[in-house]
């Protein structure tokens, strides 16, 4: 501790040669001159004193006859007086602390911990506007105040929690279990038939039953009923539920034109910048187009996302041009058409045959798609009751 | 009548302390003076007595107000 002292105020490594040594000391001792590691060899003296109590050293030691010589200068000060000229290096030293400690108050990484898996929509965006986003301030982030709000824009959401730690911004969240639902058997209903077709299947769970198996229906017929029989005889109403199957046969038709006007990109323009602490550096002219996409890549540091980083803006123009379609490309595409058309619901039909039927239109080319199959042509509908 | 024979120096020392560490270090507080200095002996001034404090590579770690640190291979203190 001391040795550190007497580095940060500087001392000075001298030797006294000729005179008299003891009459120097004694002489040093009453002008109040510290003196520290004194080595007498009989030639000479070395000792070391303060920086400043060597400015007076010059009369004990003419009044003792020594020849003062200076070995060295150790100490802070005399190092700033060698290095004066290169203040810029320790300006540098000073403005790169400061600006660590400044930059170390933002934040520069927001990570989100999904539960399950679950993503949520648009939730760094909102995230943003909520003050939570690459270049904020730590300290104008009210944590809980942030947490309440996204719980408010998201109902989906059962449990959020934001928690900084340095420069990084952890969401975890938790999304919220759906309440089942309840099957209401209050509302009186019927279940008609929303197609014609053969019965082939009839699950009723509610009401009472119309049709049997074989039976053919036409589209809106009573399939189960609402009206139920009590016990003691007497009706009352209630919700039919349940599953009719039935063959239907189902046509769907499309078309397409032999001449079509097709969307073609002719033109790409590209722009690059550089992100860097949440300050984004285009390098170039914004480009132009109808279709404009932006993508960012970051620096990383094994798992820690580093504020800088490039980004890629895109102008896409778009230019319309007639194409001629072959014979086999309107085919594929009439049938395209057919399917996308009704590919869910289709999807849980139990289809036995599918026929097409092609014909040609004025400039253009007609497919029929026909289907049969086996398929659920339950429809609930409300019965109303006058109150008297 | 037994003469004592630290009777004088606790008579002529005073305020004067002497603290020693083993053989290699001993602390002389409130010293007048250096009389003599080398490797091999120190002699301090301590009012009317003398101490000299010999030994081998004896350095003053400290010559401070009066209060002296030697430092070094002691051998023997004496008051001359």
């Amino acid at each position: 501790m001391v040795s550190l002292i007497r580095y940060a105020s500087g001392y000075v490594q001298f030797c006294a040669e000729g005179g008299f040594p003891e009459r120097f000391l004694n002489l040093c001792k009453i002008n109040g001159i510290s003196l520290w590691n004194i080595k007498n060899d009989g030639v000479k003296v070395e000792a070391c004193t303060s920086a400043t109590e060597f400015k007076n050293i010059a009369k004990p030691a003419k009044n003792s006859g020594m020849t003062i010589k200076i070995i060295k200068n150790k100490g802070i000060p005399f190092w700033a007086k060698r290095h004066r000229w290169r203040c810029g290096a320790v300006f540098g030293v000073v403005m790169s602390i400061c600006l660590i400690w400044y930059m170390s108050g933002f934040i520069w990484e927001i990570e989100i911990v999904e539960e399950d898996g679950v993503k949520i929509n648009n939730f760094t965006q909102t995230l943003a506007e909520l003050g939570v986003r690459p270049g904020a301030r730590k300290s104008k982030i009210e944590i809980i105040d942030v947490q309440e709000k996204l719980l408010a824009a998201y109902p989906e959401l059962s449990w959020v929690s934001l928690n900084i730690f340095g420069d990084k911004a952890q969401i975890e969240y938790t999304p919220s279990t759906p309440a089942p639902e309840v099957t209401d058997t209050k509302t009186p209903s019927n279940i008609v038939a929303a197609k014609s077709g053969k019965i082939t299947l009839v699950e009723g769970y509610g009401g009472t039953n119309a049709v049997k198996e074989g039976a053919f229906v036409a589209e809106g017929s009573l399939l189960i009923s609402g009206i139920k029989t009590n016990a003691d005889g007497s009706e009352g109403l209630t919700r039919a539920r349940g599953k009719v199957f039935a063959r239907t046969e189902n046509k769907i038709t499309a078309e397409k034109s032999e001449k079509e006007k097709v969307l073609m990109t002719l033109q790409t323009e590209k722009r690059y910048g550089v992100d860097l602490f949440g300050l984004n550096i285009p390098l170039g002219f914004k480009p132009e187009g109808e279709i404009y996409s932006c993508t960012g890549i970051s620096l990383k540091s094994k798992s820690t996302v580093l504020p800088v980083g490039v980004t890629r803006e895109e102008g896409v123009s778009l230019n319309k041009i007639q194409i001629e379609y072959t014979v086999e490309e309107i085919l594929l595409l009439n049938l395209l058409s057919c399917v996308e058309e009704k590919r869910e619901f289709y999807s849980e039909a139990d289809i036995s045959s599918v026929k097409f039927a092609e014909n040609k239109g004025e400039n253009s080319s007609i497919l029929t798609m026909s289907i049969i199959c086996v398929e659920n042509i339950a429809l609930e509908k409300p019965v109303f009751v006058e109150e008297n | 009548m037994k003469r004592n024979p630290l009777k004088n120096v606790s008579e002529n020392i005073n305020n004067c302390a002497i603290e020693l560490f083993a053989d290699s270090r001993v602390i002389v507080t409130d010293c007048k003076c250096v009389i003599d200095y080398s490797d091999e002996h120190i002699v301090l001034n301590l009012g009317r007595l003398n101490l000299k404090i010999t030994g081998k590579n004896l350095v003053a770690d400290s010559f401070v107000f009066g209060q002296t640190d030697i430092k070094g291979k002691i051998e023997k203190l004496e008051f001359v």
